[in-house]
């Protein structure tokens, strides 16, 4: 449970340095921290598919879309003044967060509790993405074929 | 069980609400999409966590994957517009591209 706890602090640590820095290379290599974080949180939890698609993606690919983001853009764009003081408020407003939902914990967890199951349940991950949430499946290929077709527009050679 | 979905709930609203002050107080456009990165990480999160308590872990993993998918075409996209915006004023503050409409 201690490493757990650990693994929760790294991945608040992470997502607020990665709010917190000016520099906007070491925010993005936070959030590569925090998802590697997230990764292990869920293998914790018993969720080897998504931390798998977590580490991959959102550790590994997003990082490296942020990284070349940034070193396409001039180093005094990155340093953008953006008035830090409004930054100084968080920690508090933080606190209040989550203290003011840490009594609402339980009535959440008698709500999920009651919820209705849903079909297939106890069959596996490749059974339930493929057979009872095909239609997810179809929707994620729409929407990485709408990103390709973005992406062809905005960097794509011209005819011109 | 219930003292780990508390716990995990507890974090998901911490994200979620850094997420969102992200959003509300930075200028910067790569910082605004870290910020959408956050919450897209506390959802996943809650779905999964939520899964395991009323053991229905599988189901949260598809939606999880599901969203993923989603969030790095989000950020592709995203990515692509702010290079092309910065191409066109030079600049990454978001209060500047108001500059675009002349």
């Amino acid at each position: 449970m201690s490493s757990y706890l650990l693994l929760l602090f790294a991945l608040v640590l992470f997502s607020l340095l990665a709010v917190v820095f000016r520099n906007m290379l070491l925010a993005a290599l936070s959030l590569g921290a925090a998802s590697v974080a997230l990764t292990l949180i869920l293998f914790a939890l018993s969720a080897p598919w998504a931390a798998a698609f977590e580490l991959s993606v959102c550790a590994g690919l997003i990082t490296v879309l942020f990284v070349s983001a940034v070193s396409m853009i001039r180093k005094e764009e990155l340093f953008l003044k953006e008035g830090r003081a409004r930054f100084a408020l968080l920690p508090f407003f933080l606190l209040l967060f989550g203290i003011g939902f840490w009594f609402f914990g339980d009535r959440l967890a008698v709500a999920l509790r009651g919820m209705p199951g849903l079909v297939g349940e106890q069959a596996g991950v490749g059974v339930l993405l493929w057979s009872v949430r095909s239609h997810d499946l179809v929707g994620q290929l729409c929407i990485i074929l709408a990103g390709v077709l973005v992406i062809k527009a905005f960097f794509g050679r011209g005819r011109d | 069980m219930m003292d780990l979905l508390r716990l995990n709930w507890f974090l998901v609203v911490i994200l979620a609400f850094l997420g969102l002050y992200c959003l509300l107080v930075s200028r910067n456009l790569l910082r605004l999409l870290i910020g959408i990165e956050i919450l897209s990480k506390s959802c996943i999160l809650a779905l999964v966590s939520s899964g395991v308590a009323i053991g229905k872990v599988n189901t949260a993993q598809t939606l999880a994957i599901t969203m993923i998918v989603v969030e790095v075409v989000v950020v592709a996209v995203a990515l692509g517009l702010i290079i092309r915006a910065y191409g066109a004023t030079r600049s990454i503050d978001m209060w500047k591209m108001n500059q675009l409409k002349d």
